[in-house]
């Protein structure tokens, strides 16, 4: 019963979920910009369909289409960051048994095997492609590498690569926060940061505290 | 057989990219204008002709949609409009036949290279009279990646 429920695959368009997740910062920006701002305006809001010319929060600018939300200072901020990392976090932790389940066959015996399973069906999974690369110290660090990035390949901005690599940093924390989520539900603490070497190309560094 | 040059239109009329080509024969690199006319007359009057033609194709034979349209014996305009109201225009010269699958793939690049990328905008911003604000250059699209592709795109062609 409960293979059939796993194997009623419902597909997503693939685009659809690049822009949800590009949606991630603006709306993690605009949700820490309202609580900071909250004490101002406690009026409760109800939902109203969203217009062209509509205000979604009160940075300057801040319309439907725009992206002007990402110049607000606060894309650097901590806040931001771990709240992305947060999203990212949750969806591993759930992803991980779904796609455990469905893995069937291949038995995990050692971190190494873990860190295989991330790079091939959870990468396969959200980016239909595999890890470009896998290395370990074999002292508990583990070196992921994706030469083309999914989430932050389409990214260019109009003020130049140095603008669109700093934008392009806050992104990176969600896939961290993926990883880190599943490996907690394999019981691992890790601590998982991103790189982009060569845009877009980025290097994931795990380090746990686990000697194999 | 020349393309002279390339137009997006998004649907509150402004026009949100211009490239104009220069046609020399050291080929390649960055030959011509890059968003330098899009306030011009020259520009806003070419809207007024495509959006006066396509209602009145319209109003004349039902269910054809207007493609091109020839000025004179040297131009020839090339229309294609995506269903979110962005429109396409390529000048070409007057032998140039049908630009309809180029202007397609040419969407298929603002798809790629502007709508999918996180960092620039879907609306352009323009005040009400016309005129571009450009403090922050998000007012047309000038992402390098766009205009990169879009050109080698652009000069592949045989009619370039």
């Amino acid at each position: 019963m409960s293979e059939e429920i796993l194997d009623r695959q419902t597909y997503v368009n693939s685009r659809s979920l690049d822009f949800l997740l590009q949606e991630l910062i603006p709306t993690s920006i605009r949700v820490s910009h309202k609580l900071m701002n909250s004490q101002q305006s406690s009026v409760e809001e109800q939902d109203v369909p969203t217009t062209i010319d509509q205000q979604l929060s009160s940075i300057e600018g801040d319309l439907p289409g725009t992206v002007n939300v990402l110049d607000s200072s606060l894309i650097h901020n901590d806040e931001v960051t771990i709240r992305v990392e947060n999203y990212g976090y949750n969806l591993g932790v759930k992803i991980a048994e779904v796609l455990l389940y469905r893995a069937g066959g291949n038995k995990i015996v050692d971190i190494l095997d873990i860190m295989k399973f991330v790079c091939r069906d959870v990468w396969k999974c959200l980016y239909n492609k595999q890890m470009d690369n896998l290395r370990t110290n074999h002292r508990g660090t583990f070196v992921l590498v994706d030469t083309n990035y999914k989430l932050i390949s389409a990214l260019n901005s109009p003020h130049g690569m140095q603008d669109t690599l700093s934008k392009a940093k806050v992104y990176m924390w969600f896939p961290c926060g993926v990883i880190r989520g599943i490996l907690s539900n394999f019981g691992i603490e890790a601590n998982v940061t991103a790189e982009i070497t060569q845009f877009p190309s980025v290097t994931f560094n795990i380090h746990t505290a686990i000697n194999n | 057989m020349t393309i002279y040059s390339f137009f997006i239109f998004d649907r509150h009329c402004n026009c949100i990219y211009n490239r104009e080509f220069t046609q020399t024969s050291a080929a390649g690199v960055n030959n011509g204008l890059i968003n330098k006319n899009n306030t011009s007359h020259s520009s806003k009057l070419l809207f007024g002709i495509i959006y006066s033609l396509k209602s009145l194709s319209a109003k004349l034979i039902s269910e054809n949609e207007l493609t091109s349209f020839t000025l004179g014996q040297s131009f020839r305009f090339h229309f294609w409009e995506s269903v979110t109201s962005y429109k396409f225009v390529v000048v070409t010269g007057y032998d140039v036949d049908d630009m309809q699958q180029v202007l397609v793939r040419l969407h298929q690049y603002f798809v790629d290279c502007v709508a999918s990328n996180g960092l620039t905008p879907v609306e352009f911003k323009w005040s009400a009279n016309g005129e571009k604000l450009d403090n922050v250059g998000y007012s047309v699209i000038c992402n390098n990646s766009f205009v990169e592709e879009t050109d080698q795109y652009l000069q592949s062609l045989s009619i370039y």
